[in-house]
Order: structure tokens, then sequence, then C-alpha cells
């Protein structure tokens, strides 16, 4: 009886130890919530809002700065658009889009059809893209909120944005808030 | 001797190839689905018309259409109970593999002892078989009762395989039972040989139901043959062989036999501590031993097949392998450093204190400092995190949130230098504690030394420098590519190691014969700290497992509306995990402690009429 009491002390100070290890030893991060459906008030949209709201998105829910950040996953967005110019008038971009904008949305939906040398999918010689389509249900942006990521890689960038703010009701697209995945 | 080992090798290859066409057999509508697999993987919208349209879209659920009990948390039931059916499957899955293997070892030496050892090892199991079934039956009434939408549209997609599983599951119990209450009957001769491929069945049915079952929360994982409205349009084979599978099934498979390994070597322990007289302390270091032996040898290989699942994890979906090791999830991988460090520290100061079994240990005593500090190093590197948590004044001071040189400790290259450190150390003081009773009589005896030291040595430097260039010296995209030379140096060192070994000790004298049972009883807490260890290391990586799905129940196809589809911080996470290995813990007790009053007598004096004559 005493081995078996032993046992049991030792086995729950083991797991005491642990407990308080993952519980007061390391930092607690609190994931946000899941993000829920809101509705984007497109009439009191102005050009600022939209940017902000993209860069919200850019932050948060299109999860975009999980790769493009400075650990060189993918590449950096701050010149997205001096970058962009250059790939649409390079001989190896294959493409359809003629504008910046075009090409923006076109890497966005489709990153596969120009992949930016050296950030291909290993074993693909940069034909394939490991981003995932950016209104494709791992990511799940509307139109509405990739026009507004778009425009804010164009302030970004310190270029005129082109994007137009869309007239069409938001609500009816069944938009999603911006709020970050998660906050520490 | 030699005829009758080539007669047992020989039926044990007939064996094994008479269970490969058995699941084959059973694996559910495998012939029908072959030309639909190549199609239909990982591609979500390979499409078989003539089954697309009896499949729903995926649900999209509200919070109201989960039924909910008042005072009950329908997650953390469905958590706990799919935990512990989880730890006790897993461990039912894998004792009767190492208990096949021993029975084999024991036909072909023809020592008793190990019959001996795997029944009592399979003794064991048949009460954690029937508490595996309980909770695996608690489950699926939990799943039915509170995510009934979403068991629907599983079941929809895996009525073959589920149904399936129910009839494996039959013939599962049927065999482990003829295998169990049969053992003293089918003894000797021919009756062996059924007795041993009534076991190698069981291991066959066994490992099915798990990759069936692996099925299912891999599908939850790596949804396949999904078009974008989540409506399955392929067939029950596409749905098992969705992407992050196979990578699951090698993973679970060899974390199962380790797993096993560390709870019977508590059973061992526990068995130990009570034991009445010598030769029962005997017996039951022998088998501690031969427990620990089976958790080591299946621990070292266990770190590169999780680097495989996360691979394919990163290949799969790079979106969750980034959230997984750089997300939310990261810091949980500085706690699982701290558990495998647990784990490599026990199994080795049980060996080391296993060497007191022998009279020549003390030729190898000197080196265990050494192999100790090496070891703590490696550990104190895994845990090192990569972002630091500081203050203002400290990050100024700091001038970054990583240090200049120590930053680097916390980025996969360290890491893997680290993995690779303990797992060549460990291996160090496994070969030292088998040579520990041995006199080498070969001539070539100081080449063969010399071999293995400058082996070891060169290894050593090459796993180190790849370490350091890839971690100090490369950007963040090729850091992971140290590890794949860093694995194949460790795997070099250990098999030409053992080859060398084998051979230099190949009619080697018994210093004195082995003095079984002469452990300090500390020891024997090294064998709980392994099995407390293993169980509650599975139970968080089963929540990352889960979690990484985040707030899907098919990722990011079928969303979870439930009010917990939130991602818990890691306090929760502790909590759970730390009361369902308790319970655990609590419930593998009373299966020794059963295994223990099965074998009492007691005989009531007056009881009975005829003791009254």
């Amino acid at each position: 009886m005493t081995n078996f009491i032993k046992v049991c002390i030792f086995s729950l100070l083991t797991v005491g130890a642990f407990w308080g290890y993952s519980s007061f030893g390391i930092p607690q991060i609190k994931p946000a919530p899941p993000p829920v459906e809101a509705k984007v008030d497109l009439g009191s949209m102005t050009m600022e809002k939209f940017i902000a709201l993209g860069a919200e998105l850019f932050d948060g829910k299109g999860d975009c700065t999980l790769c493009h950040n400075e650990m060189g996953r993918a590449p950096m967005l701050e010149k997205a658009v001096a970058d962009a110019e250059k790939t649409l008038k390079s001989p190896a971009y294959k493409g359809t889009a003629k504008t910046v904008e075009e090409y923006l949305y076109e890497s966005s939906v489709s990153p596969s059809v120009y992949v930016v040398p050296g950030f291909g999918k290993k074993g693909t010689n940069d034909t394939v893209s490991p981003m995932p389509d950016a209104t494709g249900s791992s990511v799940g942006l509307t139109k509405i909120e990739l026009a507004a990521v778009i425009a804010y890689l164009q302030d970004l960038s310190g270029s005129e944005v082109t994007v137009q703010i869309p007239t069409m009701d938001a609500s009816a697209e069944g938009a999603e808030s911006a709020k970050s995945k998660e906050c520490e | 001797m030699l005829t009758r080992n080539i007669r047992i090798t020989c039926g044990a290859f007939l064996l094994a190839v008479f269970a490969m066409f058995m699941l084959s057999a059973f694996m559910p509508a495998a012939n029908a689905s072959e030309a639909a697999a190549t199609a239909s993987t990982a591609v979500p919208d390979a499409a078989a018309p003539a089954t697309k349209a009896i499949f729903p879209p995926a649900p999209k659920l509200t919070e109201a259409d989960y039924p909910s009990i008042k005072g009950v948390n329908a997650r953390v039931v469905v958590w706990l109970v799919a935990q512990l059916h989880l730890w006790f499957g897993a461990f039912v899955v894998a004792v009767p593999m190492f208990v096949f293997i021993i029975e084999a070892i024991g036909m072909a030496t023809r020592e008793q002892r190990y019959d001996k050892m795997a029944y009592e090892f399979i003794k064991v199991t048949i009460t954690a078989y029937s508490l595996t079934a309980l909770l695996g039956g608690l489950l699926s009434f939990c799943l039915i009762l509170f995510y009934p939408d979403l068991f629907q549209y599983l079941a929809l997609i895996f009525k073959e395989s589920m149904f399936a599983y129910a009839l494996l599951f039959f013939a599962e119990s049927a065999v482990l039972y003829i295998y169990y209450y049969g053992w003293h009957w089918l003894q000797g001769g021919n009756k062996k040989w059924v007795h041993l491929t009534l076991g190698l069945l069981l291991n066959a049915f066994g490992l099915l139901l798990m990759f069936l079952a692996n099925a299912w929360t891999t599908f939850m994982m790596s949804p396949a043959a999904l078009d974008a409205a989540g409506v399955f349009n392929g067939d029950t084979w596409a749905a098992i062989h969705n992407f992050l599978w196979n990578p699951i099934n090698l993973h679970r498979t060899v974390a199962n036999v380790a797993y096993g390994g560390s709870i019977v070597g508590a059973y061992a322990a526990f068995k130990f501590l009570s034991a009445k007289n010598k030769e029962e302390r005997a017996h039951y270091d022998w088998m501690g031993y031969n427990a620990n032996f089976i958790a080591i040898g299946a621990l070292l290989p266990l770190p590169f097949a999780g680097y495989y699942l996360t691979a394919e994890m990163y290949a799969y979906s790079q979106q969750m392998g980034i959230t997984l090791m750089g997300g939310v999830f990261a810091w949980i991988f500085i706690i699982q450093a701290v558990l495998i460090g647990a784990l490599f520290l026990s199994a080795n100061y049980y060996l080391w204190c296993g060497m007191g079994r022998s009279e020549g240990a003390h030729r190898y005593n000197h080196w265990i400092k050494y192999i100790a500090v090496v070891l703590v190093v490696s550990f104190l590197v895994w845990f090192t995190p990569h972002t630091l948590v500081l203050t203002n004044s400290e990050l100024k001071d700091l001038g970054g949130p990583y240090h200049k040189y120590l930053g680097v400790l916390g980025i996969m290259p360290a890491k893997n230098t680290a993995v690779n450190f303990l797992i060549l150390f460990t291996y160090l003081s496994f070969m030292f504690y088998r040579r520990s009773n041995k006199f080498v009589t070969v001539s070539w005896a100081k080449v063969g030394n010399a071999a293995q030291v400058a082996l070891f040595v060169a290894g050593s430097i090459n796993i180190t420098i790849l370490g350091v260039y890839h971690g100090y010296f490369t950007n963040t995209v090729i850091k992971i590519a140290a590890s794949i030379p860093q694995v194949l140096t460790t795997l070099v060192i250990i098999i030409v190691s053992v080859i060398i070994d084998a051979l230099m000790y190949k009619g080697a004298k018994d210093v004195a014969p082995l003095r079984w049972g002469r452990m300090p009883p500390r020891s024997q807490y090294a064998l709980f700290l392994l099995a407390v260890s293993f169980t509650w290391l599975m139970g968080l990586m089963g929540y990352v497992r889960s979690g990484i799905r985040q707030h899907w129940h098919v990722y990011n196809m079928f969303r979870d509306g439930s009010p917990d589809a939130f991602t818990p911080g890691l306090d929760y996470v502790a909590n759970i995990v730390s009361i369902g290995t308790i319970i655990f813990m609590a419930m593998v007790i009373f299966v020794f402690w059963l295994s223990t009053v099965s074998g009492k007598h007691v005989v009531s004096k007056g009881y009975w009429k005829e003791q009254q004559a």
C-alpha cells in the first residue's frame, strides 16, 4: 500500500510539474476568437477607411504576414507596386494582367500564374506557388476585402491608389470583419 | 538450432504475407476505388459523378445547432473522452506488436522467460482493451449527442469504413480473446505456430482499426475529394487516403510502440516495488528493462516521424504549417521539448542505474557524467524559445527580441542539432549498458573501438557544423535543410556502430551473471516518469493535432459554429491535459491493481460446505 501511495504521489507531482510549467513558466498567449460575420458599411466608406480595412485584413484575417515578413518565406510587399511594374515588363511573365492593380489581384487569386523566382514550391522550379487563393476557403477574403488589401498595398508602396471603393451592398456578400486571428 | 531458426524465419515470412492479404481483404471498397484513388487524394475537385448527388454540402451551423446539457461543457467532455480513448487505444494497439515479437523470440531461443513475459504483457492489455472499447462507445455517444451535424456529415462520407470498423472490432476482439485465453493451451509444436499466427492477425486487425480511425481525423485536417461547397465527390478510398493519412499512420504507429513500452514499463516498476521476494524482483526488473528498451527503441526514430508529419503539413497547407510552428501553437513546442527532454533523461537515467546489475560496469561509469552534460545541454538548447517575452527596457537592453548569439538556439537548425545529439548519446548510453557486462574477445577490438570513436567524433562534428552553418549563415527558407543530412548522419553512426558492436562482441564472455533485481527503487520512478511524461505529451500533441484546425470542424470546409469554436489559451490546455492524464493514470493503476488481484487466491476456511465437512 505504501508503494501504491508513493506511486500515486509521484505521478501527481509529475503531472503538477508539467501543469505548473505550462501555466506559469511560459508566456500565456490569448488567441483571438474566430472571425465573425460583420457588415461593411460601404455607404460611409472613405478611401482612408478602405485602406485601413485593407491593413487590418493584411495583418489579420488574410494571414498575409504569416509568410510576407522578414523571415524570407515570401516576397516583402512594401514595394509591391514597383515590383509588379517590373514583373509586368518581364518576358518571363505570362499572365493576363495589364495594370498593377490587375496583377495584384491575379497574384492573390491565382498565385501560380507568375511565381517570383526563388519563392516557388520546392521541386517545382518556381512554377507552383505555395500561396493559397486569397479568396478560397482557407483565407476566405471576399472581393471587397481583397480590393481593400490591394488598395492598402498600393498605399504602402507610396503609389497612387487606383482601386475603386465598391458600391455594391457588402452585406449581400457576407463580408467578414477583419479581426486578427491571433494577438499576444 | 540453425534449421529451427530458418524454419521460424520462413514461417514468419509466410505469416507476414498471409497478413498482408488479410489486410487488403478487409480494406473497405479498396478494389472499387483504385481508379479514383490516383485522381482524388488531395485534389478537392476530383469528381466521381456516380456518387456526387448523394452527399450534401458542408452545413453552415450556428450555436443553436449544437445540443447542450446544462452544466456540461460539450467540448471538454468530447476532448477528454477522445483523449482517454486514444491513450488506451494506443496502448492496446502497441502491446500486441511487441508481444508478438517477444513470443517469436521465445520460440526461436526456446527460453520460456520470454513467453512468460509476453503473456504478462498481454494480460495487462485485456482490461485495457475493455476500457478502450467502453471509451470508444462513450465517444461515439458524445459526438452524436453534442455534434450531431458533424457526425452525420462524416458518417455519410465514411459510412463504408465505419461499418468495416465495427466488424473489424468484433474480429479483433475474437482474436484477442483466443490469443489470450488460449496462451497456455496453444503451446509447443504446431500449436505454438497457430498461436503466433493469431498474434499476427491481432496486430493486423489492430493496425487496420487504427488506420481507419486515423482516416477520419486526418480527413478533418486535410479533406480530400471535396468541392468548394464541401460536397464530397469521391469514394471511400479517396476520403481515407487523404493527404495527411500516411504521415499520421506512421507517426502514430511508432509513437504507440514507444508509449506502450512506457506503460508496461510502469507496470513492471509497480510490480518491482511491490515484489515480495528476490525472484519476483528479478523478474520484474528484467521486464522493466525490456519495456524501457522497447520505449527507447521506438522513441529514437519518433522525432524523425514527427518532422515528416510536420513537413507534410507544410506541404499540404503552408498556412497550416506556419500557424502550427510560428503562430499561437508555437509555444506548445517549447513545452514539448521539456517533455521529450524528460523522456530522454528518465530513459537514460534508468539505463545508468541498470549498469549496477553488472560487475563490469565500473569500466564505463566515468563516461556517464559526460553523457549527462551533453543530454542536459541539448535539452536546454531544445527548449530555448525563439521569441522572448520582454519588457520595453529589456527589449532596449537586448537590442531586439532576439539575442545576437543565443537567439539562433530558438530556431530549427539548433533544435535539430540538439535532438540528434539527444538520440546519439542515448544510443551511447545503451551501448555502454550492453558492453558493461561483456569481455570482448576478438583480436581487432582496439581497431573496432577506434573506428567507433572516429565515427562518433566525425558524426558529431558534422552535425554541429551543419547546425551552426544553417543556424547562423543561411536565410529562413533553407534553414530546415540541415535536418535531412543531420538525421542521415545520426542514422549512419547508429547503424554502423551497431554492426561493429555486433561483430566485435560476437562470442564475448560475460564478466559475471547479470544480477537482475539489483536496482535501487528510485530507478523504478524513472520508469513512472517515462510513462507520465509520455501520457502528458500525447495529450498535448493530440490537442495540437486537433487544434490546428482552429475554428473548423473540417479544415477550410466545414466551420465550427459552436460556442467553443475558439482556440483556447495554453493554461486552459494544460488544465485539460493534466486532468486527462490524472484520470488515465488512475485507470491504469486500477488496471495494474486488477492484474495483481487476479493472481491472488484466498483460502476461506470453513466457508464452503465441503470445507465444513
